[in-house]
């Protein structure tokens, strides 16, 4: 069962029902039960079964590191490669036989392999991440072992954000999650405005930006040039209002419960630079790895001499990037592996993006230099519309890889692309991407929108674009996603692209 | 001053949802399919509740029965009242519902059942689905029926609120779709008879491929059963019916299962593919489809000969000299006569029919 369902509606309404039926000190007991109740729904016993076993080992370690101070690492590193194990056991089951796939390309020759077909439990890398990151607080002494099985269970299982996150941190969520919120109108009203948009995001926009993707780069030797280019921005666009649009949905659920999820995009296409561009995109999943790996990391005995090395090397100010550099590297590789096993996802999600951070770093004194020559103002609108596009330009082309099936197909759209095919701009052209003009029109109407909402995000924050529903604007977004959402018989707009991680 | 201020904060926004509901409405009336064009079974089912008059024989099934027997000759020519309540691929589980909900309404002294859906096994697309349920007025039967018929990625909630269904039409809409959300339909059928008046001989059939089981499905017993057991309760006449299409093949294996079933339960069983000549069929001129389906002059045969079995044998009533009766049914038969001549007229101009093939 995902968010776009007729069964979850009904779902989300009777566990509404029941949440604000019971008394507050159930409340919490009720959130659990139907998280457990969506988990076996959505992924049957076998996905319970794994989380309980997460849930239950991480909890006990939890209690035992706080028991046993002396024992401490001991248990913590037992249970963080445990549940690290799991998620390895099912998510890089094929990791071998992908790798082995792309160096046979490499090297021009074939490799015959068939893909081990393992069903992951639902939402196994969004909880072993949430769980394990609970756990080094408590071993760092940051946090409190939670005494409560059922309330560290709903922890990392909190239905709305188990599939695709937010991934959650104990001190952010906890308050507001065991809080057993009475009935609040307002909660309600911005949750449903919240789910709406979401809704919008996936069914009107998203769903039609896959269509021209899937055209394009399902036939991608035919269509060259610019609609390859067409269709890496489309999909840039797509990945974010599916990815975006399920957070939106997720935090407008968890917002009619009282619930207040962290936020995860803060409009990531106005970044100026690729660093600050991954601190708007997925920013729980970047907080998590800076957070548990990249400081800890950068803090052992091994960075620290690579820093000194480093310095004496290229001088204190380069030098003390290189540690920085080498773990941005180990991070990012880590980063697009959690993605999955296929190189496509190390790199389109991981590797690319630290080598274009590793390389900003490097070339700070470079770009310094450059700015006090040619005396470009860097707060001036058209560099900050030029820093955007590029920024744009670098990240889009690291989703095509993301994209693809393989490093062969990556090649081949990126090869294409500068094939000097201008065909999408024939009136031929555009309707030949898979959508009917009238759809085109829609599409477009509706990113208008998108924009629109971006702007005022981005310049009044969050809350004034949550004030800003009013309630014909609530009608106006439900009529939208009613009439222009691509949904029913013929879609299966279902799945979001996250959910597969 | 300030509870007048009340009211409106209160009012507002009930009034807000109430006129936004009010709206959703609408917007269904209007992305409902209207089937003006080339397919207009869609309006059958709904058609039946549009005729004020109760009627002595209902006929029931897939397109076999709605397309070889014509309604308006039986009271033409005998002053038999019937209606068909049969729709494309109407399955025998969706036979059933619709014959319970006309039941409901009326008691006819006789019912026919064209056996040809017994050989059918699920439904092939869900527009036929549609083509059955979107008409029918709501009741248990309309729920029960689509429960028992839904294909697997059909969903309730898009029978209840059918916007869900055909919000993608906003870009197919006609002018049509927005004259009939607010105005009458014209019938299409002539009390759910569908009339053709072209000609296309009877051709050969490639010959179906063998089966290895030929056996009804048991859903389909269980349904028949419950036809029955509807009849007999009510002390109606219930009569099994082959219509004369040549195509799907009417394998023998089938005709001994009716055959078997008629007489287990004393039923009358018409072969009328069987009894084809002395129907005085031609298929070189009796059928628009090569010999799928007949024409209006197959099916006024068809009507000719069981016309007479249906007055003498079963006791239908005259019911020519009925005022109520005669006021609705010769409307309904100049309006036949007129579509008729039409029709004729079209396909002696242009080899076609107009409609049919998307002209005006």
């Amino acid at each position: 069962m995902t968010f776009v369902s007729y069964e979850f509606i009904g779902f989300m309404g009777a566990a509404l029902a029941i949440y604000y039926g019971c008394r507050q000190r159930f409340r919490v007991a009720v959130l659990f039960a139907a998280s457990a109740v969506l988990l076996w729904l959505s992924g049957g016993p076998e996905s319970v079964a794994a989380y309980g076993f997460s849930a239950v080992t991480v909890w006990a370690g939890a209690l035992g590191i706080e028991s046993s101070r002396k024992r401490a690492a001991v248990i913590y590193w037992c249970i963080f490669t445990l549940n690290l194990a799991l998620l390895a056991l099912f998510q890089y089951v094929n990791f071998f036989g992908y790798t082995m796939k792309e160096i046979h390309w490499l090297m021009g020759t074939e490799w015959e392999w068939e893909p081990v077909s393992l069903i992951a439990p639902v939402a196994v890398s969004f909880y072993t991440l949430t769980l394990t990151g609970y756990l080094t607080e408590v071993y760092w002494g940051a946090l409190p072992a939670e005494k409560s099985l059922m309330r560290l269970g709903l922890f990392g299982g909190f239905f709305p954000q188990m599939a695709m996150g937010p991934i959650a941190r104990y001190d952010r969520l906890a308050p507001s999650l065991f809080a057993g919120s009475a009935f609040d109108k307002e909660n309600l009203f911005q949750g449903f405005s919240r789910i709406l948009w979401g809704l919008f995001e996936k069914l009107v926009i998203s769903e039609r930006l896959a269509m021209i993707v899937n055209t394009v780069y399902g036939d991608y030797q035919t269509y060259t040039g610019s609609f390859l280019v067409f269709g890496a921005v489309c999909f840039a666009f797509r990945l974010y209002t599916d990815f975006a649009g399920a957070i939106d949905i997720a935090s407008g659920c968890a917002r009619m419960f009282g619930v207040k999820l962290e936020e995860n995009f803060r409009q990531p296409f106005y970044s100026r630079t690729v660093a600050e561009f991954w601190r708007r995109w997925h920013i729980t999943l970047g907080g998590w790895f800076k957070d548990f790996l990249m400081y800890p990391m950068l803090k052992t005995a091994g960075f620290q001499s690579l820093g000194a090395w480093g310095k004496k090397r290229f001088g204190k100010k380069q030098g003390k990037k290189i540690p920085v550099i080498g773990a941005l590297l180990i991070v990012w590789f880590l980063l697009g592996l959690w993605h999955g096993g296929k190189w496509t996802f190390i790199i389109g999600s991981g590797l690319y993006h630290g080598i274009l951070m590793s390389l900003a770093l490097a070339a700070e004194p470079a770009a310094k230099k450059f700015y006090k020559n040619t005396g470009i103002r860097q707060d001036h609108p058209l560099w900050i519309l030029f820093q955007r596009a590029r920024t744009f330009v670098l990240v889009g082309a690291g989703f095509v890889l993301f994209r693809s099936d393989s490093l062969e197909m990556a090649w081949g759209i990126f090869s294409n692309m500068f094939s000097g095919d201008m065909g999408l701009f024939s009136g031929e052209g555009i309707r030949s991407v898979g959508l009917l003009p009238a759809d085109l029109a829609v599409l477009a109407a509706a990113m208008a929108v998108l924009w629109l909402v971006s702007y005022k995000k981005e310049h009044g924050g969050e809350d004034a674009f949550n004030r800003s529903f009013t309630q014909i604007r609530i009608l106006a977004l439900l009529s939208a996603v009613l009439i222009f959402g691509w949904y029913g018989k013929g879609y299966d707009p279902s799945a979001f692209i996250y959910a597969q991680f | 001053m300030t509870e007048k201020k009340g009211w409106g904060l209160k009012a507002s926004p009930v009034l807000g949802a109430f006129a936004f509901v009010l709206a959703l409405t609408g917007i269904q009336q209007i992305f409902m399919p209207k089937y003006q064009g080339a397919v207009i079974e869609g309006n059958f089912t709904e058609e039946y509740y549009r005729d004020p008059t109760r009627h002595e024989l209902l006929i029931i099934g897939n397109c076999e029965s709605y397309e070889n027997i014509s309604t308006m000759k039986l009271w033409e020519d005998f002053g038999i009242t019937s209606y068909i309540r049969g729709n494309a691929n109407q399955l025998v589980s969706q036979s059933y519902y619709i014959l319970m909900e006309a039941l409901e309404r009326e008691q006819p002294k006789a019912v026919i059942f064209n056996v040809q859906a017994m050989t059918v096994e699920g439904q092939d697309t869900e527009e036929y689905n549609r083509m059955v349920f979107d008409g029918m007025n709501w009741s248990r039967y309309k729920w029960e029926g689509i429960r028992a018929s839904a294909m697997e990625d059909e969903e309730m909630i898009e029978y209840v609120f059918p916007l869900l269904r055909y919000h993608s039409r906003w870009q197919d809409l006609e002018k049509e779709d927005f004259l009939y959300a607010v105005k009458e339909k014209p019938l299409t059928s002539f009390n759910g008879y569908y009339l053709r008046a072209d000609v296309r001989p009877a051709g050969e059939f490639p010959r179906e491929r063998r089966k290895e089981d030929y056996t009804f499905p048991e859903e389909n017993y269980k349904y028949l059963d419950l036809i029955r057991q509807a009849c007999e309760d009510r002390g109606i006449r219930l009569i099994l019916m082959k219509a004369p299409s040549l195509y799907p093949e009417w394998s023998d294996p089938y005709e001994r299962q009716i055959l078997i079933y008629a007489r287990e339960h004393g039923l009358i069983y018409w072969n009328l593919l069987a009894d084809a000549d002395k129907v005085g069929l031609d298929m070189s001129r009796d059928t628009y489809d090569e010999g799928l389906h007949l024409n209006v002059y197959g099916a006024e045969k068809v009507s000719a000969y069981l016309g007479p079995i249906l007055s003498e044998e079963l006791g239908l009533a005259d019911y020519r000299q009925d005022p109520a009766a005669a006021s609705y049914y010769n409307q309904r038969l100049a309006a036949y006569k007129e579509e008729k001549a039409c029709q004729e007229a079209e396909f002696a101009e242009f080899g076609y029919i107009k409609r049919l093939a998307g002209e005006e």
